[in-house]
């Protein structure tokens, strides 16, 4: 499965990015995940199974949503004390139960 | 210099003839102080500073050098630096051989010699030609009224027959329907015809040319049997290569050659001589004053300039225009030109500037091109978080009045006040124009003018005024001067109590105030006397006392100890302080308390000190110090490097002792010492209130429900019941602790019009809420433990600074801002921003943000405002933000995005 991370810029979430590559080793899950800036999302989103927001930007969400509905992909915000603890495990269950 | 004062009324009609003397000798007549003193039989040093004051008023013109020559100015305020040669920027520089080689083609006999002018588009080829003819002139070599044409062979080059008409002339008849008429070479009869592009010229007319060149002669198109002669001083110009076979033809028949080096060849100091001129003239185009920033300076002088001067002076003028048209449609109160106005091309210069060797020192503030004024000055910058003087007696004054004081009352009042706030002025002077900077922030005039004054003082009230004095008063000056010239006014409420009290002082101030007015031209109120008073008056204040940071001491057993710590961090942090003192073990522990006592009664600051000690008896000095010296101490013990380090990098910050103590104390994990006095430090503690008003039960049993069924750390949280009964006064509660420490949410019935996450009473007892509140309290627990979660994930910083250091800067920014983002979000972006420290560290700067120019044109104040705040960042960790960054910084918190929650 393909999960799409996007934030600001890419750059910060690519640390959880690591982080749910480990989980996902740990827990047997096959998953091919990556972060984008906000910007580059639409190019990203046809190669994705569902798409996962930084909190710092939440207020594109509706946009994101917009984007991700003609995709037909779900996307939700991360939540903000596991994305603060850069917590893959959390995100990931996150992310599956999104599908 | 009050010796030579006379009456200003006798100096204003001195002035006025010297004006019409200067007009009688006429514009083109330069002539030096002294002859015009000997002329009109007065003293050469009045002379001098009238004709000073005139050149001020624009009255005059002066040209610099030995001696300076004075004109009478010209009806219309001339372009500056295009009239001669002297004036040609780079003449002393880089454009040193051109300058010499054009006078002297020019004045070669008996008719001067012809000029081919070679450089890349844009260096100044025709600006130079028109020099050259400006100059011909004054040298008498041409006319008064020597013709200048203009001749660009490009224009025609489509039809070669119509060039060689334009520019020799045509026969009637010479073609279908062709009239007299007469060419470019007639009409620069007897002076000088210049021709661009020269290398566009058809073979035809290059033959034409040359037998004008050899033998002076020529022949309009058509005629074959006269020949007419033309005395034409011809300055070819080209941008070919001087080697290709054209030119080396055109070299034999003009073998004075001068070639214009590009852009990148000169100096910077010249290239920014050539960004200064180009903002003046379009200050005195606009008519207008015209603010740039340091950083449009900055990129202008390090853009790849490919089309050389001209494409500098066009991006000037478009980058001018552009901002003006802001100002005239009301965008914008005045014209202030920032980096962000710039082309794109020219805002690369930014970034480029970082890495270049070649720099200029640059103003710290605002430039300031005044259409009027020749030169530039400089103001001060706008953020300067220092409220100048006038403001703060003008508010305290109204307010005191509004209170109904006594005049009597009143008066001792403001006394104080102004007293303290000169106090406060030169410590604040001390620490800003530590290391000589004062040059940058005031104009060298402004320095000069202030040392004149402080001579004089100095002579008058047989006194030795210290150098802050001289620094404080320099800047006063200058915030002066702006103040009145912007129409504001001056009052000193205590002008007659300074009167009284001080009076030699004061006369002397007055002196002082009138060689001001003589030197700047500006009328100053007298209350001013009553503040350069104060200066004279409350030099011998303690400058030591300067630092409002806390003042740290490092004191340690053994020989060199505490000094080697010191001094390492001294080293590292390019600070001043620590301050070290060794304890060798024979000392006697007395011993050095009352050393430590004697060093801390002169430099102990009022925000506190940290002592940092090792061991035994030194742990006790603190307590027994605080109650001795009455400042509030803090000691640290067992310290090391790292400790003294990390709390003096914070100190400079401006952290509050108790921050420090608690910061560094996380460092160590040292809970040695008994915490804080007073029971405990309760400010940094979230807090959830719970309220009850109406038979809900009390709010203690909502906070024990809560207490039992949620997880969270007792230290960072306490839930406080409040029993209200009217919502007003609840919201003001709620107001005036949401200041002092973060509320995570309330419990209440009362429908509060508050940007609060709020439960009802109901959902609490139920436990509806508790996830939704637990929710709540684990993000701001994720908030609080940020810097262990990024402990492994950052690579070049410190997640245990760079985490707080984010989190103040943030503080700040949303106070600045007047928004609070939601910790939820608030907690994406701190990771954001440290994760962005990290990478910049590494050297990574990659980061686009996507149509940032017009991001930001449509937020101005929300970029100042952030790339502001962001600048400690920046300072603290020697990194720079690039605009890309600040912009995604800027979405963060871009209110008109943010929903309250």
């Amino acid at each position: 499965m393909n999960i799409l991370l996007c934030c600001a810029s890419g750059m910060s979430t690519s640390l959880l990015v690591s982080r749910m590559e480990q989980a996902a080793q740990e827990k047997g899950v096959k998953a091919k995940i990556w972060a984008v800036s906000a910007d580059e999302v639409n190019n990203h989103l046809k190669d994705a199974d569902v798409l996962l927001v930084g909190p710092q930007i939440r207020y594109k969400l509706p946009q994101l949503k917009k984007a991700a509905d003609q995709q037909g992909i779900p996307v939700d915000v991360i939540n903000p004390a596991d994305y603060g603890r850069v917590d893959g495990k959390k995100v990931l269950e996150f992310a599956l139960n999104l599908i | 210099m009050s010796k030579h004062r006379e009456p200003i009324k006798t100096s204003l009609n001195r002035k006025e003839s010297i004006l019409r003397k200067l007009k009688e000798l006429g514009t083109n007549r330069e002539i030096s102080a002294g002859e015009l003193a000997d002329l009109l039989k007065l003293d050469r040093a009045n002379v001098s500073r009238l004709l000073n004051q005139l050149w001020r008023e624009g009255k005059v013109s002066k040209r610099t050098g030995r001696p300076v020559l004075f004109t009478a100015a010209g009806g219309e305020h001339p372009l500056p630096g295009r009239a001669t040669l002297d004036r040609l920027l780079g003449r002393d520089g880089s454009l040193k051989n051109v300058v010499h080689q054009g006078r002297a083609a020019l004045l070669y006999p008996p008719h001067g010699m012809h000029i081919l002018l070679l450089g890349e588009t844009g260096v100044g080829k025709s600006m130079l030609a028109e020099c050259l003819h400006r100059y011909a002139i004054e040298v008498k070599k041409l006319a008064d009224d020597a013709p200048f044409v203009i001749f660009n062979c490009a224009d025609y080059t489509n039809n070669p027959q119509l060039l060689l008409g334009q520019l020799f002339g045509v026969h009637q008849g010479a073609f279908t329907g062709a009239r007299e008429q007469k060419g470019m070479v007639e009409k620069a009869h007897g002076g000088i015809l210049f021709l661009d592009e020269v290398h566009r010229l058809p073979a035809e007319g290059q033959e034409m040319l040359f037998t004008l060149i050899d033998k002076g002669i020529f022949r309009r198109l058509g005629e074959s049997e006269t020949e007419r002669n033309a005395q034409v001083l011809l300055i070819a110009a080209t941008t070919e290569d001087p080697d290709s076979g054209l030119l080396r033809t055109f070299k034999r028949r003009i073998p004075m050659v001068i070639r214009i080096p590009p852009l990148r060849e000169r100096s910077v100091e010249e290239r920014y001589q050539l960004v200064l001129h180009f903002f003046k003239e379009e200050a005195i185009r606009l008519g207008k004053e015209i603010r740039v920033s340091p950083n449009t300076i900055r990129a202008l002088l390090h853009y790849p300039c490919l089309n050389n001067i001209g494409q500098l002076k066009t991006d000037i003028q478009l980058t001018c225009a552009k901002v003006y048209a802001d100002f005239v449609s009301a965008k914008k109160e005045r014209i202030q030109i920032h980096s962000s106005d710039l082309p794109t091309d020219a805002k690369e210069g930014l970034l480029l500037s970082k890495g270049s060797q070649k720099t200029v020192d640059l103003h710290d503030s605002l430039y300031l091109f005044h259409p009027r004024q020749a030169e530039i000055l400089f103001a001060v910058a706008p953020e300067d978080p220092s409220p100048s003087i006038y403001k703060k007696i003008e508010k305290r004054y109204s307010e005191l009045k509004s209170r109904g004081l006594q005049e009597e009352e009143l008066h001792s009042l403001m006394a104080i006040d102004i007293e303290n706030y000169f106090t406060q002025y030169f410590k604040r002077m001390n620490r800003k124009l530590g290391k000589g900077n004062l040059a940058k922030m005031v104009h060298p005039d402004m320095i000069q003018l202030t040392e004149e004054i402080v001579r004089y003082a100095e002579a008058k009230l047989n006194t030795k005024l210290s150098k802050k004095v001289m620094q404080g008063l320099a800047l006063h000056i200058q915030t002066s001067i702006q103040r009145i010239e912007n129409g504001k006014t001056i009052i000193n409420p205590q002008l007659n109590h300074v009167r009284r009290m001080y009076k030699e002082e004061f006369g002397v101030a007055l002196d002082c105030i009138k060689t001001i007015e003589e030197k700047t031209g500006v009328d100053i109120p007298i209350d001013e006397a009553g503040f350069l008073t104060m200066f004279f008056v409350l030099d011998d204040i303690d400058a030591e006392e300067t630092e409002e940071n806390v003042h740290i001491l490092v004191i340690s057993h053994g020989n060199g100890g505490a000094t080697a710590m010191a001094e390492v961090t001294r080293e590292l942090l390019g600070t001043e302080s620590p301050v070290a003192i060794d304890m060798p073990l024979h000392m006697d522990p007395r011993e050095i308390y009352e050393l430590t006592k004697s060093h801390l009664k002169k430099h102990a600051s009022q925000k506190g000190v940290l002592l940092m000690v090792d061991m035994g008896s030194l742990m006790a000095f603190g307590e027994m110090l605080e109650g001795e010296l009455g400042v509030p101490i803090e000691t640290i013990p067992m310290v090391s490097t790292p400790h003294v380090l990390e709390a003096t990098r914070k100190s400079i910050l401006g952290y509050s002792l108790e921050q420090l103590v608690e910061d560094i104390k996380q460092l160590t994990l040292f809970e040695s010492n008994p915490p804080l006095k007073n029971g405990g430090n309760k400010e940094n503690m979230r807090a959830i209130v719970t309220v009850c008003s109406s038979g809900h039960g009390d709010p203690c049993a909502i906070q024990k429900v809560l207490t039992k069924n949620l997880r969270f750390d007792p230290a960072g949280l306490e839930i406080i019941p409040l029993e209200i009964a009217d919502r007003k006064e609840l919201e003001r509660k709620l107001l005036h602790l949401k200041q002092s420490r973060p509320i995570v949410c309330i419990v209440s019935d009362f429908s509060l019009r508050m940007d609060l996450w709020q439960f009802h009473p109901d959902e609490v007892i139920s436990l509806n809420a508790i996830e939704r509140i637990q929710h709540l309290i684990d993000t701001e627990e994720a908030y609080d433990k940020m810097a262990d979660t990024l402990q492994h994930h950052l690579l070049h910083a410190d997640p245990s600074q760079v985490v707080p250091d984010v989190k103040t800067c943030f503080e700040k920014l949303q106070q600045r801002l007047k928004i609070s983002v939601p910790t939820k979000d608030l907690i994406g972006v701190v990771l954001h921003a440290c994760c962005m420290v990290d990478r910049l560290l590494a050297g990574d700067s990659s980061v686009i943000f996507k149509n940032k120019e017009k991001y930001i044109r449509s937020h101005p104040s929300l970029y100042t405002t952030t790339r502001n705040v962001l600048s400690t960042l920046e300072n603290a960790y020697r990194i720079q933000l690039s605009d890309d960054e600040i912009c995604y910084m800027m979405s963060f918190f871009d209110s008109s995005k943010r929903t309250t929650p």
